[in-house]
């Protein structure tokens, strides 16, 4: 059973409920008939809106707790306490009082435009960011139906609209009729330019793995081993251009705060720099969540399945796999996390350099390994042992060439 | 590469766990200060003078000596001009002000800022907190270390002070304002003060 | 085309104060650069003729807020040497102690800012946090954390607590730890080294006609250090290394500051364990009701440099006819146009970082 079908068997009860409390309280018989007769022309309309908010809902509250995850564990990485502000007293809580704090506090600013600053684009730059990572969200499932729609080319539109946001960075930056916001822009511009292409690339060798670009059959064709084993690889490309593409350190050059004061956000106040920072912590679970779909498994357990019988009867098997995917996410968002706390920042004629001469290389030599294989080896296909191998001894051997050659130079 | 900054955070990270990080919570948590610590000023009234000994020191002009009673003078202090340099605490012959340690001393209007003798000599001498600041030293894997020593015998009127002030020092010289008093007048009245405690040895 | 003037200026998270660095970009290399100082002057030298010495004393401790009691010492010192006396061994040797302890405390702050302007924020925790410690001696000797008031005409204020040996010694085997932690966090990271090397390059013969002084100076190649050149208080009886550099760039600014900073430590034990006893202050000093009628020029090493006074007595009162302060940084900052061109924007933090700007010295 997937989430429309569900939904839409909720709205049905709902309705059928509004409809008998009509039916007791004494309205006339028409009305209730043009209460149905309205059902039957918005049935489809409304569980769609339904699903759509609810996914929406999730995606949302994920971000608020990515936010919170993150406060807090780069603190503590640090060797210090992050945000002790909380809910049971101050001091004493999990400090999850200082979000809504924050939000409220952006809420109320004042909005500015500067002077001479193009107003539209300057207004329309963030809604576009945030807008473009919405979008997003509508095409990730987080279990085999609970989607608001799996697409049957998820994987491309996903990328597609995911790579529309540094656009919009680009285009807030030009607008601002500041120096600072336009060397931003500017940055953008050349991160997008240098690491977009590595990124599509080692979505290419999962894609011949798993035979369609729907992420549900992707996630099916895991259940063995999961991708990430058969393909390290295109996984270290995919973290590295996920990092720069999500935009933070070390590759946090549009924003960086030391030399450009905010960079591309110089100008925002209240719900702009609200919506900027939104969108960049939800383009951060859009990267997580592909990252996991494609190499982690997806939803499914990690462990063999099991079943506890439960002391009230009946039998309990196991988390359900939407907690097992966003317990995926958080985890790699957690090591996002971790590589923020320790390393710096790269320049820009260095992510240049990084994105052209490292990955694009690294990510052209695993889509050509994974087609040499296919096409010349098409019965090893089955045994994932050999396959594991025959990609991870390469893998390796690249590896430890780039730690003598300098990964980074 | 990037391998040793990475292990070092998660390093941190797993200590953190069973040792406190090195955060105080302030204002929940304070901590203990050492008894030099140069905080608000506390008058004590029986071994005050009003001898203005303090009020001649004082680098930016911030004392005032004022009249409390029939011929009793007692200094009054600007916090908001102070430099918490110490000045008037060696300056002074007998020991009447010392400092404390509070160190919270926000107030809503300029003219609180002036303290006057009676608020001087309520001033309590706060030095206790919850947290001694060898926390990181012995928190990161020191021994024990032996405790602050404690608040040094203040002797009676008349006399110095062993542990913060002592014999010899030229302070008794620089009671000089340099504005209005003649120098050579102020020199001689401190030598006056400053005959009679070594006198009283 | 893309040719502007970008205003790096007084309001800026990176410029450790405040102070204006012009530069004219074309893109992002950076073909020429202007600086623009003086919005933290106070007068500090004309409210030195005011001011009789003691009463000018705890202004000295303001002239640089990461390293006061450097400037207080050399302002005693030139007072010393204007009035000729000698304060006895054992105050010299706590100054060294308190000048050492000033360095640690400085270079802290430094390599904090440093790796927070190229986006290590873990660092300038760490940093801050190890820079505790250091404050915690500072507040257990002289009785604040920053401006201590200590040194004295002719001696210091007070003599070492009790227990202050064994807290010192304590601190130094923890700062030794620490040390090891940040070459692995910084020192071993490529990111860093990729950021650092090359960056800024002060070829030694432009550093010094231009006057670079201190760890700037050495960093470009130069063993030079005014604690071995003209040694003051006791440093001619310590035993202690001059790190240097090879290229002058900001790689070797670190290095070199990092160096400094274990020598401190090596510095501080040798003090500590030599210390004579004695007094602590001449004993029965008075200051003259005039000064003399000379003028002095006294230079010392300050974390950032060669810092140096020149104060002038005239002989008909007790205060300074001028007193003019010699900042190491002023000319570190007046500087840094000569050699940034050819820089990036991104390199501009790490290029003021490695000049260590302390404004209140600059400005005075």
């Amino acid at each position: 059973m997937d989430l429309y079908s569900a939904v839409h068997g909720l709205v049905n009860w709902l309705v059928g409920g509004l409809l008998w409390l009509f039916d007791s309280i004494g309205f006339k018989g028409p009305v209730i008939q043009f209460v149905r007769w309205l059902y039957g022309w918005l049935e489809h309309t409304i569980t769609v809106a339904v699903v759509v908010v609810l996914v929406l809902v999730i995606g949302l509250l994920m971000v608020v707790l990515m936010l919170w995850i993150e406060r807090k564990l780069i603190g503590r990485l640090a060797d210090r306490r992050a945000t002790m502000l909380g809910f049971r007293g101050i001091g004493k809580g999990t400090g999850a009082i200082q979000l809504f704090a924050d939000a409220i506090k952006l809420f109320v600013k004042e909005d500015l435009a500067p002077k001479g600053a193009d107003k539209h684009v300057f207004t329309a730059g963030p809604s576009i960011l945030v807008a473009s990572s919405v979008l997003v969200l509508v095409a990730i499932p987080m279990s085999n139906g609970f989607a608001a729609s799996d697409l049957s080319d998820g994987l491309l539109f996903a990328l597609a609209v995911f790579a529309f946001a540094p656009f919009a960075v680009f285009l807030s930056g030009w607008s601002a009729n500041s120096k600072y916001t336009l060397i931003g822009g500017m940055r953008s511009a050349t991160q997008m330019i240098s690491c977009e292409i590595p990124f599509l690339l080692s979505t290419a060798g999962v894609v011949m793995l798993a035979g369609s670009f729907k992420l549900s059959d992707i996630v099916a064709a895991q259940g063995d081993l999961w991708f990430v084993f058969l393909q390290p690889v295109a996984f270290a490309v995919y973290l590295v251009a996920m990092i720069s593409e999500i935009e933070r350190i070390p590759f946090d050059l549009p924003e960086a705060e030391a030399e450009l004061v905010e960079g591309w956000q110089t100008e925002f106040s209240g719900l702009k720099f609200a919506f900027s920072m939104m969108a960049g912590y939800i383009r951060g679970y859009v990267g997580c969540a592909l990252g996991v779909i494609l190499f982690f498994g997806g939803w499914s357990s990690p462990v063999p399945a099991y079943s506890l019988p439960l002391p009230w009867g009946g039998e309990f098997s196991g988390p359900v796999p939407e907690l097992w995917f966003l317990i995926k996410v958080l985890l790699l968002f957690m090591f996002l996390v971790w590589v923020r706390s320790a390393l710096g920042r790269v320049r820009v004629d260095q992510i240049v350099n990084i994105g052209w001469r490292r990955l694009l290389p690294l990510a052209v030599f695993n889509l050509t390994l994974t087609v040499a294989l296919f096409a010349f080896a098409p019965e090893l296909e089955s045994n994932n042992l050999v396959m594991g191998a025959a990609f991870f001894v390469p893998a390796l051997g690249l590896i430890l060439m780039f730690w003598k050659w300098g990964w980074f130079k | 590469m990037i391998g040793r900054p990475l292990w070092i955070t998660l390093k941190y990270l797993l200590r953190g766990i069973r040792r406190r990080p090195a955060t105080v919570l302030y204002p929940f948590e304070k901590i203990r200060l050492p008894y030099q610590w140069r905080g608000l000023h506390r008058l004590d009234d029986g071994r005050c003078t009003g001898c203005g000994a303090c009020s001649r020191s004082c680098p930016n002009i911030c004392i005032e000596m004022v009249q409390v009673a029939e011929k009793k003078k007692r200094p009054s202090i600007d916090i908001g001009r102070c430099l918490f340099c110490g000045y008037c605490v060696d300056a002074c012959p007998f020991s009447a002000l010392h400092m404390t340690g509070q160190y919270e001393l926000a107030v809503f209007s300029r003219e609180e800022l002036r303290l006057s003798p009676e608020a001087l000599m309520k001033v309590e001498d706060v030095r206790e907190g919850t947290i001694d600041e060898e926390l990181w030293v012995r928190a990161y894997g020191g021994e024990e270390i032996p405790a602050w020593p404690p608040v040094p015998e203040k002797p009676g009127r008349g006399k110095k002070d062993e542990g913060k002030k002592d014999e010899g020092k030229k302070d008794e010289g620089k009671k000089d304002e340099g504005k209005k008093e003649d120098v050579n007048k102020a020199e001689g009245k401190m030598d006056a003060v400053k005959r009679t405690p070594e006198a009283a040895r | 085309m893309t040719e502007m003037w970008l205003n790096m200026g007084p309001q800026h998270p990176s410029t450790h104060g405040l102070w204006d660095l012009l530069v004219r970009v074309d893109g992002e290399t950076i073909k020429e650069a202007v600086t623009k100082i003086g919005y933290l002057h106070r007068g500090v030298e004309k409210i030195a003729e005011n001011r009789t010495i003691e009463k000018f004393l705890p202004i000295n401790d303001r002239l640089c807020y990461v390293a006061n009691s450097s400037w207080t010492t050399l302002f005693v010192m030139s007072v010393e040497e204007l009035l000729e006396v000698v304060p006895p061994e054992r105050a010299q040797y706590i100054r060294v102690v308190l000048l050492e302890l000033q360095r640690l405390a400085s270079h802290l702050v430094w390599l904090g800012a440093y790796c927070s302007d190229m986006g290590l924020l873990t660092m300038i925790l760490w940093a801050w946090r190890d820079r505790e410690p250091v404050l915690d001696l500072f507040q257990f000797l002289t009785g604040a954390r920053i401006t201590h008031n200590f040194p004295r005409v002719g001696g210091v204020r007070n003599d070492l607590p009790p227990t202050f040996k064994e807290r010192t010694l304590k601190v130094m085997d923890y700062l030794d730890e620490r040390f090891k932690e940040y070459d692995k966090i910084c020192g071993q990271s490529e990111l860093f080294q990729m950021r650092t090397m090359g960056i800024g390059v002060l070829p030694l013969e432009k550093a010094i006609s231009l006057g670079c002084t201190g760890p700037v100076l050495r960093a470009s190649g130069l063993e030079q250090d005014v604690r071995k050149e003209a040694p003051y208080l006791v440093y001619d009886k310590l035993d202690f290394k001059v790190p240097t550099g090879r290229n002058g760039d900001g790689w070797d600014r670190y290095t070199v500051r990092l160096e400094e900073m274990r020598q401190s430590v090596s510095l501080v034990r040798q003090a500590l364990a030599n210390m004579p006893e004695g007094d602590y202050i001449i004993p029965n000093f008075k200051m003259p009701k005039v000064l003399p009628d000379r003028a002095v020029y006294t230079r010392a090493e300050d974390p950032r440099g060669e810092g140096a006074v020149y104060i002038v007595g005239d002989g008909k009162t007790n205060r300074p006819y001028r007193l003019k302060i010699r900042s190491p940084t002023y000319v570190h900052l007046l500087a840094i146009p000569h050699y940034i061109q050819g820089a990036r924007i991104s390199d501009v933090p790490i290029i003021m970082g490695g000049a260590d700007p302390c404004m209140a010295e600059v400005d005075r």
